[in-house]
């Protein structure tokens, strides 16, 4: 039987000649059809799972989320446009845990063979390039990734245009889809890249998974255990701004992307992770190729890195077991006890990390002579801390030091890298010309100048004007100049400039608080001191006086308040536009929190709310200023494309931009970024700018976000109407789309 | 960019290749070559660096020193030469959940001279069920189940590690069959790495001995077992002298070992079966026969000679 079916062979060499050559074309470098039909043939289940995950995410939580808004004014199509807005932007937050779950889950796939000594053996032994196979099998799984999304997409499609429960924004939801899409897209490449990073590093799943914790973690928690040091030993380290969010965003990517969950995730963030992914991904590629074989079913792949990773944890256990010793010993004592937790921090974690990469505790003192000379290093580093050896613990910036001073204001960020500001500062300092006092639980100290507000006499002395002098005359150079040479305008002097001086040190924030108007001062030259007395006072009075509904209104009451809103809102013309700014409204609704401008014309609005609140009077009348219409220029992308008239200025906004609805400062942006603006200039230090994006099917404008660029009336309001048909005759016709 | 496919003529030749894990140096400074046609045994105990250099041949392992090419290129990363080597590991892996139809699927997309209709047919011989998760079946079916596997690859060499191990008695003898006839038609040469000399006796003719890292011996094994003989004797007079061991035409014949029991003599001679006997005759024995030796015997022998205890070397 045997003879017979090898005397019956085939002569196969003859036989395969044409088949070598037609699939020896299809085999390259870095991708192998063949092996990707397999792959995704053998990992449907995987694709499965994610569409059954997104199923229960998207459409029906969708669903649910509308069911359970039945008969209630949330029903409403503004709300549920704010909904819709909300859901498919980038800044839903499932698609972020999605796309790290999902992006991790796939790297931990496509990497596992290089964890099975049996598999990498059999993988290595098979006639593809290696990185041709990773990147093959990781294109079936982003495959299957992609393709969970198709069902739930069609059945959101179905809903929208079949029930009617999203029809007004059916054109939002078909384009939000993509945006969705395509930012989880983004950020599942980062994870994605980052996951199989680690695990090209490693040789089992468990340490592969270690490897991602320390990626996406280490610095960040060793820079909180250096700051926890610098709080411990430091008298005058100022350690909150290291530990805010905007500190631990710049040194972490994962903790970025993560903290932005509740905020905007631009189009340049998106591709910008989408980008590392890549270059993460291909940086693993690389060390895949590399990497020996046999290392599969070790802790590394590679002794080097295993060494890094051992001194990087014997540092980091170093810090805690420092500071551990340091919070519970007292006295003169806590020195040593640091210097002792140190030490004990570096030796358990070598000894522990020696057994768990060698795999046996016969190793645990593998390489002493590393062991000593890096704890050495760290009771040094301690001691150079503890003593301030290098002298940082100063709360009075040094000139040397102080590389930049910040003149800030909400809106006008500026730094000013005058030494001799600093010097006067410095000055000014030693010589107890301000106060400074420590406040919170961080030492931080502050040298305010309030008082010079309040007692103005002291604006007088010498440094003051001089160091205004400096900081307007930069502040004009730099911001005021183009200002006025762009827009021509003249400031009253109904505001002023209000900011601080930061003197930032490596370790020390200090704040310096001044007030003074930079425009007049640099052009009147008046440096003197009734005329910083006026300065605080209007600065005083351009604080906006407001009505905040919080827990005084039920969300019926604010619905009946906004609908006469509404109504007075598309009622005011252009005379009523020139009316006074009477103050503002206000209110939390749907945890979102909404601020509406009110204006003297807007009776209706006042009596609803009088009523409301028992016939208690809205103040309107402390302050007020005149929106005396300058101009209205419309931008298409940035370029200045026409111009508007006053009257269709104030027919845009009262009928389109600001159509009644309500607006929230969580807005999302997606990945649309507006292309149409309006800018109006009045009289005052406010500018308004109105933004439109065409919307998603092109049809014309999906939304409009009006803004105000003094951060005084801040308005952001969408209609996809009444304002698109009137600013769509504003556009060129080269212009439209 | 695509590599070309060039038609099979070559042998694989190892060079000076060293490999080390750790503080283990696994081989040290390897050179062998192995030719088409015929079936090459590597043997050598437990540790003796058999996988690794099997390993290396595939292009698994990527030699810390040294070279392994094949017909000329480099083993290493080479997908085209690769194509024709497929190594069978002493523990094959199969997908998960995968039947023996899966890892077909698997290797027809990998290996461009797979052949259905080998497979097909091997498939018969071996009545396994091709529908049936691997991982259900026992230690010797999934032996044959890769042995199938790597048949149907049509590969022009086949590295297999331990590959008996686990098999039937009778199975052993139709899988050996089934290298033989591909090894008669001139379409394969496997490579057998084995701790077991006995089962490799029969199969191979190139035998390569390791030992820590490096090769011993690598000797055709009919030319072995040509070049010596085991002699039993009885003479009728007193011992002879061990180096009067001559041809009639005067040809000393170095005798390896020598032991007398009672009065029959037993000699390993070195030289040509004529030699040894034409040397024998000689002596004007009462009684002589000559033995022929088992590849064991053999090697204990070369061995010895070479000041290795046999023994201690396969354990």
């Amino acid at each position: 039987m045997i003879l017979t079916a090898l005397s019956a062979k085939t002569n196969a060499d003859t036989e395969n000649t044409g088949v070598r050559t037609r699939l020896l074309g299809s085999h390259n470098d870095w991708f192998v059809p063949g092996l990707y039909k397999n792959e995704l043939r053998r990992t449907w289940s995987a694709g499965l799972l994610f569409a059954i995950i997104l199923f229960f995410a998207l459409p029906v939580m969708n669903l649910m989320v509308f069911s359970n808004r039945e008969n209630s004014f949330e029903n409403h199509p503004e709300y549920v446009l704010d909904y819709l807005r909300s859901f498919f932007s980038t800044a839903n937050p499932f698609i972020t845990v999605y796309a790290c779950l999902g992006g991790m889950f796939c790297a931990m796939v496509v990497a596992e063979y290089l964890y099975d000594r049996r598999k990498t053996n059999f993988i290595c032994s098979l006639p593809v390039k290696r990185q041709a196979y990773l990147l093959t099998k990781a294109a079936a799984n982003l495959t299957w990734s992609v393709l969970a999304w198709v069902p739930s997409i069609v059945l959101m499609l179905l809903v929208a245009l079949l029930t009617g429960t999203m029809r007004p924004h059916t054109g939002l939801v078909i384009g939000g889809c993509f945006v969705l899409m395509a930012s989880w897209f983004c950020l599942h490449l980062y994870f994605f890249g980052l996951t199989l990073l680690a695990c090209s590093f490693c040789g089992t799943g468990a340490m592969g998974g270690c490897m991602l914790l320390m990626l996406g973690g280490y610095i960040p928690v060793t820079v909180l255990s250096l700051l926890g040091l610098a709080d411990m030993t430091f008298s005058n380290i100022n350690t909150s701004y290291y530990l805010s969010e905007e500190f631990f965003s710049s040194i972490s990517g994962v903790f970025r992307i993560f903290a932005r969950i509740a905020y905007m995730k631009s189009f340049w963030f998106l591709l910008g992770c989408a980008a590392l992914g890549l270059l993460l991904a291909a940086a693993a590629v690389w060390l895949t190729v590399i990497r020996r074989s046999e290392k599969a079913g070790t802790p590394f792949a590679f002794d080097r890195v295993r060494d890094i990773v051992k001194y990087l944890l014997m540092g980091l256990a170093a810090l805690l077991g420092g500071m551990l010793f340091e919070a519970m010993s007292s006295g003169g004592w806590s020195f040593i006890w640091m210097l002792f937790g140190c030490i004990c921090g570096a030796v358990l974690c070598w000894m522990l990390c020696n057994t768990i990469f060698y795999k046996t505790p016969k190793m645990m003192f593998e390489g002493k002579r590393g062991m000593v000379i890096l704890t050495v290093c760290l009771m040094l580093f301690s001691g150079l801390s503890r003593f301030d050896i290098l002298g940082l613990d100063n709360y009075i910036p040094s000139t040397v030091m102080t590389n930049r001073i910040e003149l800030q204001n909400r809106d006008m960020p500026l730094t000013i890298r005058d030494k001799s500001l600093v010097r006067m500062f410095n000055a000014m300092a030693k010589n107890g010309q301000t106060l400074y006092e420590k406040y919170g639980p961080a030492a931080t100290y502050r040298y305010p100048t309030d008082k010079y507000m309040y007692d103005y006499e002291n604006w007088s002395t010498e440094e003051i004007p001089q160091m205004i002098d400096i900081g307007c005359t930069v502040w004009k150079t730099n911001y005021l100049v183009p200002i006025a040479k762009n827009i021509d305008m003249l400031y009253s002097d109904w505001v002023k400039f209000v900011g601080a001086l930061t003197a930032r040190e490596d370790f020390a924030d200090v704040y310096f608080e001044a007030a003074f108007d930079a425009l007049e001062r640099a052009e009147r030259a008046m440096p003197d001191s009734t005329y910083y007395a006026r300065v605080y006072h209007n600065a005083r009075l351009a604080q906006s006086k407001g009505l905040d509904a919080n827990g005084n209104l039920t969300a019926a009451q604010l619905r009946h308040v906004l609908e006469v809103y509404r109504e007075e809102m598309r009622a005011m013309g252009a005379d009523a536009m020139q009316q006074m700014y009477s103050g503002t409204f206000y209110f939390h609704l749907d945890n979102d929190y909404f601020e509406f401008p009110m204006y003297a014309a807007y009776d209706g609005v006042a009596d609803a709310i009088r009523e409301v609140f028992n016939g208690s009077a809205m103040d309107y009348t402390n302050y007020s200023y005149e929106k005396n219409f300058v101009r209205a220029e419309v931008y298409y992308r940035g370029r200045v494309i026409g111009s508007l008239t006053e009257a269709e200025l104030t027919a845009l906004v009262a009928e389109g931009a600001i159509s009644g609805q309500y607006n929230t400062y969580d807005t999302p942006l997606t990945l649309v970024e507006p292309d149409y603006a309006v800018e109006v200039q009045y009289r005052v230090t406010e500018t308004e700018t109105y933004y439109y994006a065409v919307d998603y099917e092109g049809k014309g404008i999906a939304y409009e976000t009006v803004g105000n660029s003094s951060g005084d009336v801040s308005t952001s309001e969408y209609d996809e109407h009444v304002s698109a048909a009137f600013f769509w005759g504003c556009v060129p016709a080269e212009f439209q789309q | 960019m695509n590599e070309q496919y060039t038609p099979f003529t070559g042998e694989i030749s190892i060079k000076n290749v060293t490999k080390t894990f750790g503080r283990v140096r696994s081989l040290d400074n390897v050179t062998a070559t192995i030719r088409q046609g015929s079936i090459f045994g590597l043997i050598g105990s437990n540790g003796a660096g058999k996988s690794t250099l099997l390993r290396i041949m595939a292009g698994i392992y990527r030699p810390d020193t040294g070279s392994v090419s094949y017909d000329g290129e480099d083993i290493w990363e080479n997908t085209a030469r690769k194509q024709d080597i497929v190594y069978l590991s002493d523990d094959q892996f199969f997908f998960t959940h995968g039947t023996i139809e899966d890892m077909a699927n698997y290797y027809r997309q990998m290996y461009i001279n797979w052949s259905d209709e080998k497979y097909e047919r091997l498939r018969a011989v071996f009545n396994l069920e091709t529908d049936r998760k691997i991982s259900t079946f026992s230690k010797g079916m999934q032996k044959q189940a890769s042995v199938l596997l790597a048949l149907s690859c049509c590969p022009k060499y086949l590295l297999c590690d331990e590959t008996f191990d686990g098999l039937d008695p009778v199975m052993r003898q139709f899988v050996k069959r089934l290298l033989a006839e591909e090894v008669a038609d001139g379409t394969m040469t496997p490579v057998i790495a084995s701790h077991n000399m006995r089962e490799l006796e029969d199969i191979c003719d190139h035998i390569g001995l390791l030992h820590k890292g490096g090769i011993l011996f690598d000797r055709e094994v009919d030319a072995m077992k040509t070049s010596i003989h085991k002699v039993q004797m009885v003479l009728p007079g007193e011992e002879p002298d061990l180096g009067s061991f001559r041809t009639p035409e005067g040809k000393s014949l170095h005798v390896v070992s020598y032991k007398k029991s009672g009065s029959v003599l037993n000699l390993i001679l070195r030289g040509e079966r004529e030699e040894a006997e034409a040397a024998v005759k000689a002596k004007n024995p009462v009684f002589y026969e000559l033995i022929p030796l088992t590849l064991e015997e053999i090697f204990i022998c070369e061995m010895e000679e070479k000041g290795y205890d046999f023994n201690s070397i396969i354990g």
